[in-house]
């Protein structure tokens, strides 16, 4: 696609500066961070120089998965759509898949922490990933086995049904 | 803007460190303007609303006087009153801040502390973030040991109930509420119930059985139990008084098939009618399977191809679970072993390309039989229901041997081995056995209305079946 421009008025690329909570700057590029919903609401009254974002809930360990899975899902949209137009088969929406899988399959800390910042960050697909593999950890599981899995105090015996 | 600070200290009766107050203040303006190397994550409870105060008063130049949520090293609470007085240079420019900060102890209760932020301040001691991280407040009241080595509870409660378990079903969220206290609480929400009914039924049903009088006081959550465990499934004898009576109309599919009775039927999707086998005019038993898609301006018959159909048959059932499987069960086979009344089941699934007939139990399949649960004995011209979530209830009809009509059997077509089981339940039974008409009202309650009784017809006797409790 960038073929198609003449190299010398090519802009060069616009970067964007995101700050994690322990105070790590992080320079991505705008593409990748307008993958946030939250950054892209209202990005463009934002001045060029000022774009700069302090993520007060995102670690820098983290925000640099976080960075990770945009970058993934950037190229990943290029190279899909890319391959659409050349109507060249792809199953690049499938490796994607199979890529997102991999990534969310991490400890259960970690997985909290990356469900919170796409939450804050609002970013749908990732906070979509994160919370259902959440949900896929419980289902099926006995309040024994959530207990377990989770680290569960059980504090009381109660049968959730007898209330009424 | 970059603004010049100056703090000014003013002792309360807790002593703190300058430097922290510094930082705190240093941070705060960090925070209004959104620039500089360190960051403070916004605590859910320090006021959205004091901080477009503070920055309002900055960008009109006037006295900022407000009370800010802010945190310790330990994460402990405190209070700040904070004063922002601009100061002006000799050409009406704000030139400084001054600052103003009285610490009062917060009384909040936050609950303790998340595991990653301990974790997170032993890694980076070094470092100031962690004076200042802060944390998810915790609903007091919940007085519960186990939030500080719980990461689940990290989550606020509305991305626990609103995104996470309401993906699941309702028996999972049955578990999740024995799990402990909080989640107990948590699963007490009619919203979050109606959501995982909802997942496990479809929303079609789920609109049908909101339909149901009194499905509404008796909520979701318990609709969910009785229709999971048919503890309140009962019988009961109605009496009808003046109705008003439906009109009939007339639809002339294209293409019909064979005129035939005895068949079965059942609709997909609530506009596609499934025909199934019957008995032709010559007396000659069918074993084919026709649709008829109601929703067509001229609705066309069209035959489902399949390889292989189980054995032609008269008074056997249709039945729909989940979403577009049909399952057939009974019936007066031409074929098999018993060469009469028949008690296979044979499912299909419709949704498939090419949808094809397969048999799940059966008396004379090999290796398809019912070791662990208790069969219900052949028959035909019974009753099928499909219950919310893919079970199959089965009674009445014609039954070979001695056995009664009017046992309730279950089979829950989708477990890897589909196993009949018994259902007792309480209440008058109809006794008439076959004949009769049977319909399902809003997932919940069978009706049936008149039939044989062996001895002699009762054609105006209406019967139900209530699968659920209080439903007046």
């Amino acid at each position: 696609m960038k073929d198609s421009f003449n190299p010398s008025i090519e802009p060069p690329k616009k970067t964007v500066t995101l700050v994690s909570s322990d105070g790590y700057d992080f320079e991505v590029e705008e593409e990748v961070a307008l993958e946030s919903q939250v950054i892209k609401d209202g990005f463009e009254d934002k001045a060029v120089d000022d774009r700069e974002y302090l993520l007060f809930n995102v670690h820098s360990d983290t925000l640099e998965l976080i960075i990770k899975y945009c970058e993934k899902h950037v190229s990943s949209r290029k190279s899909i759509s890319a391959a659409a137009a050349s109507s060249s088969s792809s199953n690049g929406e499938e490796a994607l898949k199979e890529w997102d899988e991999h990534f969310i399959s991490v400890d259960t800390n970690t997985l909290y922490d990356i469900l919170m910042a796409a939450d804050y960050l609002n970013i749908k697909s990732l906070l979509d990933l994160a919370i259902q593999k959440v949900a896929d950890t419980i289902h099926g599981r006995s309040p024994e086995q959530i207990r377990k899995k989770f680290n569960i105090e059980n504090d009381s015996i109660i049968d959730p049904w007898a209330s009424e | 803007m970059y603004v010049n600070l100056v703090v000014l200290l003013y002792f309360s009766k807790f002593q703190l460190l300058a430097v922290l107050i510094l930082l705190l203040a240093a941070v705060m303006l960090r925070f209004l303007q959104c620039r500089g190397p360190f960051a403070k994550r916004r605590h859910p409870l320090v006021d959205s609303t004091v901080v477009s105060e503070i920055r309002r008063c900055l960008d009109a130049g006037v006295e900022f006087q407000g009370d800010l949520l802010n945190f310790r090293k330990d994460g402990s609470p405190l209070m700040n009153h904070l004063r922002l007085s601009p100061i002006y240079g000799d050409d009406d420019v704000i030139t400084h801040i001054i600052g103003i900060q009285f610490y009062t102890e917060a009384n909040l209760d936050l609950g303790p502390l998340p595991k990653s932020c301990l974790k997170e301040t032993a890694r980076s001691s070094d470092r100031f973030h962690s004076d200042l991280s802060s944390y998810r407040p915790i609903p007091a009241g919940h007085g519960n040991t186990c939030f500080d080595h719980c990461a689940i509870f990290q989550l606020s409660d509305e991305v626990l109930s609103y995104k996470i378990l309401s993906r699941l079903t309702p028996r999972d969220i049955g578990s999740v509420g024995s799990v402990c206290k909080r989640l107990y609480e948590l699963t007490k929400n009619e919203d979050l119930w109606r959501m995982v009914c909802q997942n496990e039924w479809g929303s079609e049903t789920t609109r049908a059985l909101e339909a149901v009088p009194g499905a509404k006081r008796l909520g979701w959550g318990r609709l969910a139990r009785e229709l999971t465990t048919l503890e309140a499934a009962a019988w009961s004898k109605l009496t009808v008084g003046d109705a008003q009576y439906p009109a009939w109309r007339e639809i002339s599919g294209l293409a019909p098939p064979l005129p035939r009775s005895w068949h079965s039927s059942c609709t997909l999707d609530g506009t596609k009618l499934v025909v199934s086998g019957g008995c032709a005019d010559s007396g000659v038993l069918l074993s084919d399977t026709f649709l008829l898609d109601l929703t067509m301006e001229k609705p066309v018959w069209t035959e489902i191809p399949v390889a292989w159909s189980p054995p032609s048959r008269l008074g056997h059932t249709l039945t729909v679970y989940g979403g577009r499987k049909i399952l057939m069960f009974g019936g007066l086979a031409k074929s098999g072993p018993l060469r009469l009344r028949s008690s296979d089941v044979f499912t299909m699934d419709l949704s498939e390309e090419e949808p094809c007939w397969r048999c799940v139990t059966g008396s004379g399949m090999p290796g398809a039989g019912n070791p662990a649960g208790v069969a219900p004995p052949p028959r035909l011209d019974h009753v099928a229901v499909s219950l919310p979530g893919g079970r199959v209830l089965i009674f009445g009809g014609s039954v070979a041997g001695l056995h009664s009509a009017s046992q309730l059997y279950l089979l829950d077509p989708s477990d890897e081995k589909p196993t009949w089981r018994i259902l007792n339940v309480p209440g008058r039974p109809p006794r008439f056995a076959w004949g009769h008409s049977t319909c399902v009202v809003g997932g919940t309650r069978a009706i049936v209305l008149g039939g044989q009784t062996g001895e002699e017809w009762m054609l105006s006797e209406l019967h139900e079946l209530s699968l659920t409790s209080s439903i007046v």
